[in-house]
C-alpha cells in the first residue's frame, strides 16, 4: 500500500525513528571528525620540513637579523 | 627612512585597490545600462548592497577584460591608455558611491552585508568568522611575496608581462606551450597592471579576485537560503581547500575565472523575479568564464538546471495567460544564454584566428604547426576513479596544486541525512548544478583531476553541504556530543588553515624589506634563477639566446632576451626538420641565425664543448646548479 503523508509523519515521530536518526547523526559526525583529523595528519606529514625543523626555522625567523 | 622595496610594495597594493575600484565603476555602469532601476531593487533585496557591488565588480572585470583585449590587439596597451581608462572608472565608481549615499540619505531600508553575514551568526559561528577574517588578512601578506608558482612564473605571468612590455598581443613564440593562444580574459587585466605598476599589484589583484570568488559563494548561498550560517560555512569550506588557497594570489587564472561561473549561477537563481535580463547577464558571465579558461565549459550544463526548474515552476504557477510550453521556454532561454556567451567569447577565438589562423589553437588546428600543443595530462588511475572523493581529498596529485577541503567529504553524510530539511532543500539548485557540472567533466576527462579546473562545481557544492552541516548543528534532537564533533571538526579545519597561512611571516618580512626578491628566487628549487641572473647580467643588447624548451622561470628573464629568442619562423623550421637534424646541425642552424648562447642541462654542459667542429666553437661560459650556458662561436 502506498504511504500517505500522515503515515510518514507518524513514522518519523516515532521513538524508533528518532533513535535511528540520532544513531545516524552520531555516525555522520564521527565520520566528519575522522576525515578532518586524517586530513590534518596527512597535511602535516607532507610538510617539506618536519615540524621540529620548521619550529627551529620559525625561531630563527623571529630573531630578525 | 622607509626602504625602497617597502615603498614599491605599498604603492603596488594601493594601485591594485584603485584598479579594483575602477573595475567596479565600469561594472556599475554596465549594470545601470542593462538592468532597469526596479530590477536593481530586486537584486538589492536578494543579495544586499554589497552583493550588488560584487556583481558590479565581476561584471566590470568582464567588460574591462574584453576592452583590454581589444586595446592590446590594436597594440595600444600604453600606460597613458590604461590610466585614462582607469580614471573614467574611478569617476564612475565615485558616481556609484554618491548614488548609494543618496539612497541611504533617502532612508531606504538597510540591507544585510557580507560583514553581517560573517559576524552576526551566533557565538560559535562568530568565532569561525573571526578565524576566516584572520586568515584572509594573513593571506593578504602572503600575496605580497614575489610569485613563485611554477606555472605562473613559466607561462601566465610571462605572457602578461610581455603583453605590457610590447603593448600588444602577439604569438609570443618564446613561451611553450604558447600562452598567448590560450584564453586571456584574466591575463589582460594583469597586462594592464604590469603596464602601470609592478608585479605585486598583479598578485594583490589576483588575491582580490580570490576574495571576490569567496564572497560570490557567500552571496549565492545567502540568496538561496537566507542563512548567514550557510554562507559562512560555504566560504569556510572553500577556503580550507588547499586547491583554492594555494592559488589565491599565486598568478594563476583559475580563481579569477571561476568568479564568473558563480556570478552566472547567481544571476540565474534570481531569474524568476528578474526575467530575461538575468539570463543575458548569466550568459555574459558564462562567456567570460570560458574566455578565461576553456575548461569552464562544464559550467554550461549546470546553468541549464535553473532554467529547466524555472520552466517547470512557471507551469505550476496559475496565471491569466496560457503558460509557454516548457520545452519552448528552455529552448528560448538557452538561445539567449548561448548568444550572450558567444558574444563575449568570440573576441578570444578571433584573436587566435588572427594570430595563427585557428580559433581553438593551440589545442585544435594544424597538428604540424610548431604551436600545436597536445599533452596527456592524466594524473589519476581508473582505480583512483572508484575512490574519487577520497583521492581528491587525500592523494597528492601531480601538478594539481592542492586538494579539496576535508569538509566536503566529511559533510556528505550530514547532507544526505538532512536532505529533506528546509535549508538543504533550499540549496537543491546549487547541489544539482554542482553535480551536473562535475559529471560533465567526468564524462569527458575522467582521469584528469585538477582542483583548479573544477572550482565552479566545487563552489556550488559547498552550499548544500554547508546547509547539511548547519541543519545537523541546529538539530535539537541530536546529542551534545554530535554537536561537539561537528564544531570541533570545523574548528580543526580552520586551525589547520591558520597553520597553512604561516608564510604570512615571510610576506611581512618582504614588506619590511628584510628579505629581498633575489634571495627569494635564489632559494626556489627548479626556478633556474642562477642561470637567469647570469643571462640578465651578461647577455648584451641584440644578442640572442636559444631558450628552446627550457622550463625555468622565464618570467624573470629580461624581456629583451625573450623577445630576441627563437622566432615563429625559426621554430617552425626546427619543428619541420626536427627528425632529420642531428644536434651539431641544429647548433649550426642556431649559429647561422645569429644566436650567441644556448642553455643545456649541467651534465650536457660538461661534454658538449668537446663536440665543437672546425666551423663552430662551443664554450661553456656558466655552470649553474641544474643548467649551464654555452656560447656558440662560429669561426
Amino acid at each position: 500500500m502506498p504511504q500517505t503523508g500522515a503515515d510518514l509523519k507518524h513514522r518519523t515521530d516515532s521513538p524508533a525513528w528518532s533513535r535511528q536518526r540520532r544513531l545516524w547523526l552520531a555516525l555522520s559526525t564521527l565520520w566528519l571528525q575522522v576525515i578532518v583529523v586524517l586530513f590534518v595528519i596527512v597535511g602535516i606529514a607532507r610538510l617539506r620540513t618536519p615540524p621540529s625543523g620548521w619550529f627551529r626555522k620559525l625561531l630563527a625567523l623571529l630573531s630578525i637579523n | 627612512m622607509i626602504a625602497l622595496q617597502t615603498v614599491e610594495v605599498l604603492a603596488a597594493v594601493c594601485m591594485s585597490i584603485l584598479y579594483a575600484l575602477a573595475v567596479a565603476g565600469y561594472g556599475w555602469l554596465g549594470l545601470r545600462l542593462m538592468v532597469n532601476p526596479s530590477d536593481r531593487v530586486v537584486i538589492h533585496s536578494r543579495v544586499g548592497r554589497l552583493g550588488l557591488l560584487w556583481l558590479s565588480f565581476v561584471f566590470g572585470q568582464g567588460i574591462l577584460g574584453s576592452l583590454w583585449l581589444g586595446v592590446a590587439g590594436a597594440a595600444l596597451l600604453m600606460p597613458s591608455v590604461v590610466f585614462g581608462v582607469c580614471a573614467v572608472g574611478w569617476l564612475l565608481f565615485a558616481c556609484q558611491i554618491v548614488t548609494i549615499s543618496q539612497e541611504l540619505f533617502r532612508g531606504s531600508a538597510p540591507s544585510p552585508s557580507i560583514l553581517s553575514i560573517l559576524f552576526h551568526c551566533g557565538s560559535w559561528y562568530s568565532w569561525i568568522a573571526v578565524c576566516i577574517t584572520a586568515v584572509t588578512l594573513l593571506w593578504g601578506f602572503i600575496v605580497l611575496l614575489p610569485p613563485d608558482n611554477y606555472d605562473a612564473a613559466v607561462w601566465y605571468l610571462t605572457s602578461a608581462k610581455l603583453i605590457a612590455v610590447t603593448h600588444k598581443i602577439e604569438l609570443q613564440p618564446f613561451i611553450m606551450p604558447h600562452a598567448a593562444l590560450y584564453p586571456l580574459q584574466v591575463e589582460t587585466h594583469w597586462a594592464a597592471l604590469f603596464t602601470i605598476t609592478t608585479e605585486t599589484a598583479v598578485t594583490v589583484w589576483d588575491y582580490l579576485c580570490a576574495f571576490s570568488f569567496l564572497s560570490g559563494i557567500g552571496f549565492l548561498a545567502w540568496s538561496l537560503t537566507d542563512s548567514r550560517r550557510v554562507a559562512l560555512l560555504a566560504i569556510t569550506m572553500m577556503f580550507t581547500s588547499s586547491g583554492f588557497y594555494n592559488l589565491a594570489g599565486a598568478g594563476k587564472t583559475d580563481i579569477a575565472a571561476a568568479q564568473y561561473g558563480i556570478a552566472a549561477f547567481l544571476w540565474l537563481t534570481i531569474r524568476p523575479v528578474l526575467g530575461r535580463a538575468a539570463t543575458v547577464h548569466a550568459g555574459l558571465c558564462a562567456g567570460w568564464a570560458m574566455a578565461a579558461r576553456y575548461t569552464n565549459f562544464i559550467l554550461l550544463p549546470a546553468l541549464f538546471v535553473p532554467i529547466i526548474v524555472a520552466a517547470y515552476r512557471s507551469l505550476s504557477v496559475p496565471t491569466t495567460r496560457p503558460p509557454k510550453p516548457a520545452t519552448r521556454f528552455v529552448l528560448s532561454e538557452s538561445l539567449v544564454l548561448g548568444f550572450a556567451a558567444s558574444v563575449v567569447l568570440m573576441p578570444m577565438l578571433l584573436k587566435n584566428w588572427l594570430l595563427v589562423g585557428s580559433p581553438l589553437a593551440p589545442l585544435l588546428g594544424d597538428t604540424q604547426a610548431f604551436w600545436f600543443y597536445s599533452e596527456d595530462r592524466q594524473n589519476i588511475t581508473p582505480l583512483d576513479l572508484a575512490f574519487y572523493p577520497f583521492v581528491w581529498t587525500f592523494k597528492y596529485l601531480d601538478d594539481s596544486f592542492g586538494n579539496i577541503s576535508p569538509l566536503f567529504l566529511g559533510c556528505l553524510p550530514l547532507f544526505l541525512l538532512y536532505r529533506a530539511d528546509r535549508l538543504p532543500r533550499l540549496t537543491s539548485l546549487a547541489a544539482v548544478g554542482g553535480v551536473v557540472s562535475l559529471l560533465s567533466w567526468l564524462a569527458i576527462k575522467p582521469l584528469i583531476l585538477y582542483t583548479r579546473w573544477l572550482l565552479i562545481p566545487l563552489g556550488l557544492l559547498t552550499i548544500p553541504l554547508s546547509a547539511g552541516l548547519v541543519a545537523a548543528d541546529s538539530d535539537r534532537s541530536g546529542s551534545r556530543g554530535s554537536r561537539l564533533l561537528i564544531r570541533s571538526s570545523v574548528a580543526i579545519a580552520c586551525l589547520f588553515l591558520l597553520f597553512e597561512s604561516r608564510a604570512a611571516l615571510y610576506g611581512a618580512r618582504y614588506l619590511l624589506s628584510l628579505d629581498t626578491r633575489d634571495a627569494k628566487y635564489a632559494s626556489v628549487r627548479g626556478s633556474g634563477y642562477d642561470v637567469i641572473a647570469w643571462l640578465n647580467a651578461n647577455v648584451g643588447a641584440g644578442e640572442r639566446v636559444v631558450l628552446s624548451n627550457w622550463r625555468a622561470y622565464r618570467y624573470l628573464l629580461n624581456p629583451d632576451i625573450l623577445l630576441n629568442s627563437e622566432s615563429s619562423q625559426e621554430l617552425q623550421w626546427l619543428s619541420d626538420n626536427a627528425e632529420r637534424l642531428s644536434r651539431p646541425e641544429q647548433w649550426r642552424y642556431y649559429a647561422q641565425q645569429s644566436f650567441s648562447y644556448m642553455i643545456v642541462s649541467r651534465e650536457e654542459g660538461r661534454f658538449l664543448p668537446s663536440l665543437a667542429t672546425p666551423e663552430l666553437g662551443i664554450r661553456l661560459v656558466y655552470a649553474g646548479t641544474n643548467d649551464s650556458v654555452l656560447k656558440l662561436e662560429p669561426k
